[in-house]
């Protein structure tokens, strides 16, 4: 149910929702086409739908605290991400706003002790003690870290959806391991993981290139603050992060390059260009930030199919260092 | 796709992942020994634990940055400074 319900709703919603956008004229250029293709945006409230009636499916049959919290925080950093892709929000101003998604985790931990396990496990040489104040922080900084993540590996066709799609089945993954090293684990934590999968996979054959629409800030802040809450109601933080290596690298060399917290689509440069051959480029204009991306077609350039196929090999590749990492956690 | 030209992000996200095995391992074995835990221990103790365990940060941070400069030096990438 948790995995079916998203995926169904939407397969079904989504092309009477695309045409919705495109009649609404809610569409946007797609920046990495030639001749002004216009693709419609923002995909967010949908999917935002299709997690929170998964998780609520998990709900109605457990009755769990646990889905109330991925359904809570969904709907936070959904909203931020909705005013963010109407009106737009700074730098600034974003990451501000998404630490209050954090606010229903820790709520919700007051009320149902077992929520999250405020300790860190470590692979190989274990956990480190309880500590409930600097873990409640750590929530608090995690969900705009990761949503905005999440939200800057967002710039081409497929890009954010596959990554998604694959770090969700990591962690999934994580949770499992974990599960069959604890007797006593809630498997609810392992269900309230599916939403998020089963969203990023079925949206990945609409967003996929050529992309017939855009997740929008809405779609990407809500997987990248969900994520992170599932990683911690599971318990399995360390290998979520391994799994999310690729987008925690994008953002380091963007705001190490760029030197400080700018809306991207406010920067000077764009990091590529659309070549006269169809490929994409790295750009060398000054004040053109430094992404993964960019970094990828330094050596040679690629079609915008071949550059997202490049990236989601390199998140597969992080995505084993994370079952390895899960794996030297639980059976050392 | 060409695997070759992933070669170098893959070394880069490998070195990602060994430090974060490395430094949890000296996490674990030295700064956690160093005093009881934050909430019952005396400020020096916690203070020091806080500064190493920022400088494991700053650790991983700084060898990001010289993988990044190789990275963007073997394969010509333009960057905003140059």
């Amino acid at each position: 149910m948790a995995f079916a319900v998203p995926c169904i709703l939407v397969f079904a919603l989504m092309p009477g929702y695309i045409r919705f956008l495109s009649s609404k004229g809610r569409v946007t250029n797609d920046a990495h086409k030639p001749n002004g293709t216009k693709v419609p945006t923002p995909a967010g409230p949908l999917l935002i739908l299709a997690i929170v009636a998964g998780e609520a499916a998990i709900y109605i049959l457990n009755e769990s605290s646990i889905p109330l919290a991925a359904i809570a925080v969904t709907l936070v950093a959904g909203g931020v991400g909705f005013y963010d892709d109407i009106r737009g929000l700074g730098g600034i101003i974003k990451p501000l706003l998404l630490t209050v998604a954090a606010v229903p985790l820790i709520l919700l931990e007051r009320v149902h002790q077992s929520l999250y396990s405020a300790q860190l496990y470590f692979p190989l040489f274990g956990a480190t003690g309880t500590h409930y104040i600097i873990f409640a922080v750590l929530i608090v900084a995690a969900m705009p870290v990761a949503s905005n993540a999440f939200n800057m590996l967002d710039a081409f066709n497929g890009e954010i959806s596959g990554f998604t799609a694959m770090v969700s089945v990591a962690l999934i993954i994580a949770v499992l391991l974990r599960a069959s090293d604890f007797a006593s684990f809630d498997f609810i934590r392992l269900a309230a993981a599916l939403p998020l999968a089963a969203t990023a996979l079925s949206f990945y054959f609409f967003n996929r290139y050529p992309s017939k629409i855009f997740d929008g800030d809405s779609g990407s802040l809500v997987f990248g603050a969900l994520f992170a809450t599932l990683a911690i109601i599971g318990g399995v933080e360390i290998a979520a992060l391994v799994a999310v290596i690729p987008a925690v690298l994008n953002s380091y060399f963007i705001l190490s390059s760029i030197k400080g917290f700018v809306e991207h689509k406010r920067m000077a440069a764009r990091p590529t260009y659309l070549g006269e051959d169809g490929k994409i480029h790295a750009s060398e204009g000054p004040g053109a930030p430094t992404t993964l991306v960019k970094m990828i077609v330094a050596r040679e350039p690629l079609s915008e199919r071949d550059l997202v196929r490049s990236m989601l090999a390199l998140t597969a590749f992080a995505c084993v260092l994370s079952v390895l990492t899960s794996a030297l956690t639980w059976f050392p | 796709m060409r695997l070759r030209n992933l070669y170098g992000l893959m070394v880069i996200t490998a070195v990602a992942w060994l430090l974060i095995l490395g430094e949890s391992y000296f996490f674990i074995a030295v700064v956690r020994p160093l005093g009881p835990p934050l909430h019952v221990a005396d400020l020096p103790s916690t203070v020091l634990k806080l500064v190493l365990t920022a400088g494991l940060g700053l650790l991983w941070v700084g060898v990001m940055f010289v993988m990044g400069s190789l990275y963007a030096r073997f394969t010509r990438t333009p960057t905003s400074v140059s």
